[in-house]
């Protein structure tokens, strides 16, 4: 009982809402770095009419978003969508105002976009613009990857010779704790490694692809791009923590189909 | 029949879909990785509202300069790694000199730039500051 309560007054988009407060909650400290690059901030406040601190008018901005991602959480509007892809934009803009250019929350403002012109186009379908629209930035990710492969003069020679010791090094660094055992196996391995990058390639320029066409094959895809991001994280540093938040709910999501009815 | 069907109920997904890859090869700077970075800056924004159009311009110009140069520093250190040098360079500095002072700061881009001068298994078992030391020739 409580929990057809919940589907029914709840869809996914509002997990996805619930989701963009929480991690928008979880950048607070990005409040410190806007306060490093006060100086710059005179231009995020258009209508600045009564002079206020750079400060101030970025906390204003910070606190709207905040205010309009937990209104979003809760409440089931027709225009949400709009709302949110707005919210994101202002979000992104505040998070990359000083130079940075971050893309870990783009998918977000995407998935913002899909739901918008879903609700325009077709309500029914809003998981597959979502999709469409959130995913597509890893076909053009795969796409790139392979121009630049091509572009080599002599490009398998290039990826047997440099990768594993790219993949080797990158992992040692990161985890040190196995990294011989690491520089070991893609040392000697330079198969295993290539074989590693061109699978990372066909993951993004197919899966997302895939994810519209093969809706029965959902929730195993995300897990494949869970795992994409997990071993990035591994080889090249950086955490793809939100994008890995987004990709769990859509598997939990596709796992429970009645979230999207 | 069934692959048209599925096709027909997934046109409009797929339009969108194509749609934005285009648009995102013909649009945005190629620098190896998808970078939304010039859409999301807030200053195109406010510069939208305010008439700041020369910030915008100074702002273009310096990423030109700086992904020019972010190219021929990934060359320098022969280091192919198909975008993601690119992708690091571009994040972060504004000016060469930051560049090149990041490369020596920073210990993850220290192993990439060593990579031709130290043998990895001698690397592995200096200490940070060695590192450093090993990488300043």
């Amino acid at each position: 009982m409580l929990t057809k309560t919940f589907y029914s007054k709840y869809s996914w988009e509002n997990l996805f809402y619930a989701l963009s407060l929480f991690i928008v909650l979880m950048k607070w400290e990005m409040v410190s770095d806007f306060s490093k690059n006060m100086e710059r901030a005179d231009w995020v406040f258009p209508w600045n009419v009564v002079s206020i601190s750079s400060s101030s008018t970025y906390l204003l901005w910070v606190y709207l978003v905040f205010a309009g991602f937990l209104v979003l959480s809760l409440i089931p509007l027709r225009f949400a969508p709009i709302l949110s892809l707005l919210l994101w934009t202002a979000w992104l803009g505040l998070e990359n105002s000083f130079g940075k250019i971050n893309h870990v929350h783009h998918s977000y403002f995407l998935i913002s976009l899909g739901l918008s012109l879903a609700l325009v186009i077709d309500k029914k379908k809003s998981m597959d613009y979502a999709l469409a629209a959130g995913f597509y930035i890893y076909t053009v990710s795969g796409i790139w990857k392979l121009v630049e492969l091509f572009k080599e003069p002599d490009f398998f020679s290039a990826l047997t010779q440099n990768l594993p010791h790219h993949i080797a090094y990158g992992l040692a660094e990161n985890h040190r704790v196995w990294g011989e055992y690491f520089l070991n196996f893609f040392s000697q391995q330079a198969s295993a490694s290539a074989s590693l990058w061109m699978l990372v390639i066909l993951t993004e320029l197919f899966v997302p692809l895939l994810l519209i066409f093969c809706e029965r094959w959902r929730a195993p895809l995300l897990v494949v791009l869970i795992l994409f991001h997990e071993g990035s994280g591994w080889i090249v540093g950086p955490q793809f923590s939100a994008q890995i938040y987004l990709l769990s709910l859509l598997v939990v999501v596709n796992l429970f189909k009645r979230f999207g009815k | 029949m069934r692959f048209s069907a599925n096709l027909k109920s997934k046109s409009g997904p797929l339009l969108l879909f194509i749609f934005l890859v285009i648009l995102s090869q013909q649009v945005l700077p190629r620098t190896g990785h998808f970078n939304w970075g010039p859409f999301f800056d807030w200053r195109l924004f406010a510069g939208l509202y305010h008439g700041a159009y020369q910030d915008l311009e100074l702002q273009k110009d310096e990423r030109r300069f700086f992904l020019t140069d972010a190219e021929s520093i990934s060359r320098d250190i022969k280091w192919p790694l198909w975008g993601l040098t690119q992708e690091y360079n571009s994040e972060v500095p504004k000016t060469v000199e930051k560049i090149k002072g990041l490369l020596q700061d920073d210990a993850t881009e220290l192993v990439r730039v060593c990579k031709v001068q130290v043998p990895l298994e001698k690397y592995m078992l200096l200490s940070t500051e060695e590192k450093k030391a090993a990488c300043a020739d």
